[in-house]
């Protein structure tokens, strides 16, 4: 406690140890003050909102410096919904004490929501438009406004107090009761609303004894509609107020617009589906059918392409060994013409004999090359062939004989002894009638030679041409 | 019995947030320790 005077902290006794001044009765009612608080605090723990504020207001007209009474005070009317009351209560205790006092805390909670603080302020408004409706005789209008209100605050007694007035004027007595509860739960001890609730429980009470003679206006008389009154039509439809109702609507609407999805939104989904999965189908159809396409027309090619290499192939073989025959005819004369230089006459003529005249060269050179060394080694060649006949024939080998003797023909055309030689090999080898006609050969042929006369011996009847005579 | 019109006139309208400085302003901030010092003054005048 302070001294009034000069503010210094005061002792027990009578007089301020600072001042001097007298200060029992300033004491007595601090005291009293404090005493008034303490029952205003334990009200509003009973939740007598009502008697807590009356007790905290004449504790401040005690003090007005009891920054405790007058933060609860704000508190007390806050909760009954009296926002700017409450707001002036904080201000002033913060006023008288700025430093540690919950009413700064109080203040910033309400001012840091700008969205809470502009629907107060909505709120403030509607209540006082349902106020000015209500004194005009606009009750259904009030009637809303006011609901309005209560659903934003739910805590406002007055406005409760005053929907449940204008309840009982309209008779509907239930929910009047209903709205006075809701007040008694905010603030229990509430005279004005103990009061309602009193003379609502009558008027319930007379409506069960009598239900047919339903009391029509308790309340005074309607009084007439004024000129500027404003009628509401009413409508049939009651918001339903009880919960489970509620809850009950939800689920069937729920069930409806699941209902609703079903047989009408998934259907046509489905079909935009299975239509997009038949467009899919449809294009990788389209795309099988070209790669097919393209698949048979590859085979073609690689069919005819098999058919190219395997005739490419044969006639690379052919190439091939017609290329061994060059190259071995190349070789044939290569070491000809070496052994011919050397003069070895017969390893010349033995090579030239191994060309084969069946293989085509293509070369120019080759031909003349070969023919020249061929004619220049006629005689040394055509001996050799028919050395070979001999041999073949005194072993024998009628066969082979006759075929170097052909060759020796070939070779020099001129060799009367290859000829006959070669009769007799035809005679010994059972050839009657070649080895017959070899022998007139000769004997047309080389008439007055050796070979002539002893061919003639095997065609002792012949006579022969006229065309060789000597 | 309730009278309605005579109900509804002691409903009055909740002060705005806009008239929050008015009403501080307005409110009664004298209290018994005011009342006793201005009459300890008229006393000591006396």
């Amino acid at each position: 406690m302070k001294c009034f005077n000069c503010g210094s902290t005061l002792s027990g006794s009578d007089f301020c140890s600072n001042c001097g001044v007298r200060v029992t009765v300033y004491k007595k009612i601090i005291r009293m003050s404090n005493t008034f608080y303490n029952m205003g605090l334990m009200k509003a723990q009973n939740r007598d909102l009502s008697g807590a504020a009356e007790s905290l207001e004449r504790s401040l007209r005690l003090n007005k410096r009891n920054t405790k009474a007058r933060n609860l005070l704000g508190l007390v009317y806050y909760e009954m919904g009296e926002t700017v009351q409450a707001l002036s209560e904080w201000v002033i205790s913060q006023n008288y004490d700025s430093t540690n006092n919950l009413a700064n805390s109080y203040i910033k909670l309400i001012q840091s929501n700008g969205n809470r603080l502009e629907e107060m302020k909505r709120n403030i408004k509607n209540f006082n438009t349902a106020l000015k409706m209500a004194k005009r005789g606009a009750d259904d209008v009030a009637i809303i406004q006011l609901k309005k209100v209560i659903s934003q605050n739910p805590r406002m007694v007055k406005g409760r107090q005053l929907l449940a007035l204008l309840l009982m004027k309209t008779g509907e007595y239930e929910r009047a009761r209903r709205e006075l509860r809701k007040a008694l739960s905010v603030d229990r001890c509430n005279t004005l609303s103990l009061r309602y609730m009193k003379e609502v429980e009558a008027l319930l009470q007379r409506e069960k004894k009598n239900p047919e003679k339903k009391q029509k206006d308790p309340i005074e008389e309607r009084q007439a509609l004024s000129g500027d009154a404003v009628i509401v039509p009413p409508h049939a439809y009651r918001e339903p107020t009880n919960g489970a109702v509620t809850i009950l609507n939800m689920v069937i609407g729920l069930l409806l617009g699941a209902l609703a999805m079903y047989f009408l939104v998934t259907p046509v989904r489905v079909q935009n589906e299975v239509d997009k999965n038949n467009d899919l189908v449809r294009t990788y159809n389209q795309r099988i059918a070209i790669k097919n396409s393209s698949i048979s027309e590859l085979e073609r090619q690689v069919a005819s392409l098999t058919e190219e290499k395997e005739k490419l192939q044969k006639q690379a073989d052919q190439n091939t060994s017609q290329g061994k025959n060059t190259v071995s005819n190349y070789e044939n004369l290569i070491t000809a013409l070496s052994a011919y230089a050397d003069q070895k006459y017969d390893n010349a003529a033995d090579a030239l004999g191994q060309i084969s005249e069946d293989v085509a060269m293509d070369s120019q050179v080759f031909d003349t090359v070969y023919k020249n060394l061929k004619a220049s080694l006629k005689d040394t060649m055509a001996k050799n062939y028919f050395e070979t006949g001999e041999k073949a024939y005194d072993a024998g080998k009628y066969e082979d004989a006759i075929a170097a003797y052909k060759r020796c023909l070939e070779t020099d055309a001129n060799y009367a002894d290859a000829m006959y030689k070669m009769g007799c090999a035809y005679y010994a080898s059972g050839s009657r009638d070649e080895s017959t006609e070899i022998f007139k050969q000769v004997v047309d042929t080389f008439p007055g030679t050796q070979a002539a006369s002893e061919a003639q011996q095997f065609v002792p009847d012949y006579k022969g041409g006229s065309q060789n005579e000597e | 019995m309730i009278n309605f019109d005579e109900e509804i006139k002691k409903f009055h309208p909740s002060l705005e947030i806009d008239d929050t400085e008015d009403a501080i302003y307005n409110s009664s901030v004298t209290d018994m320790t005011d009342i006793m010092l201005e009459l300890m003054e008229e006393m000591k005048e006396n």
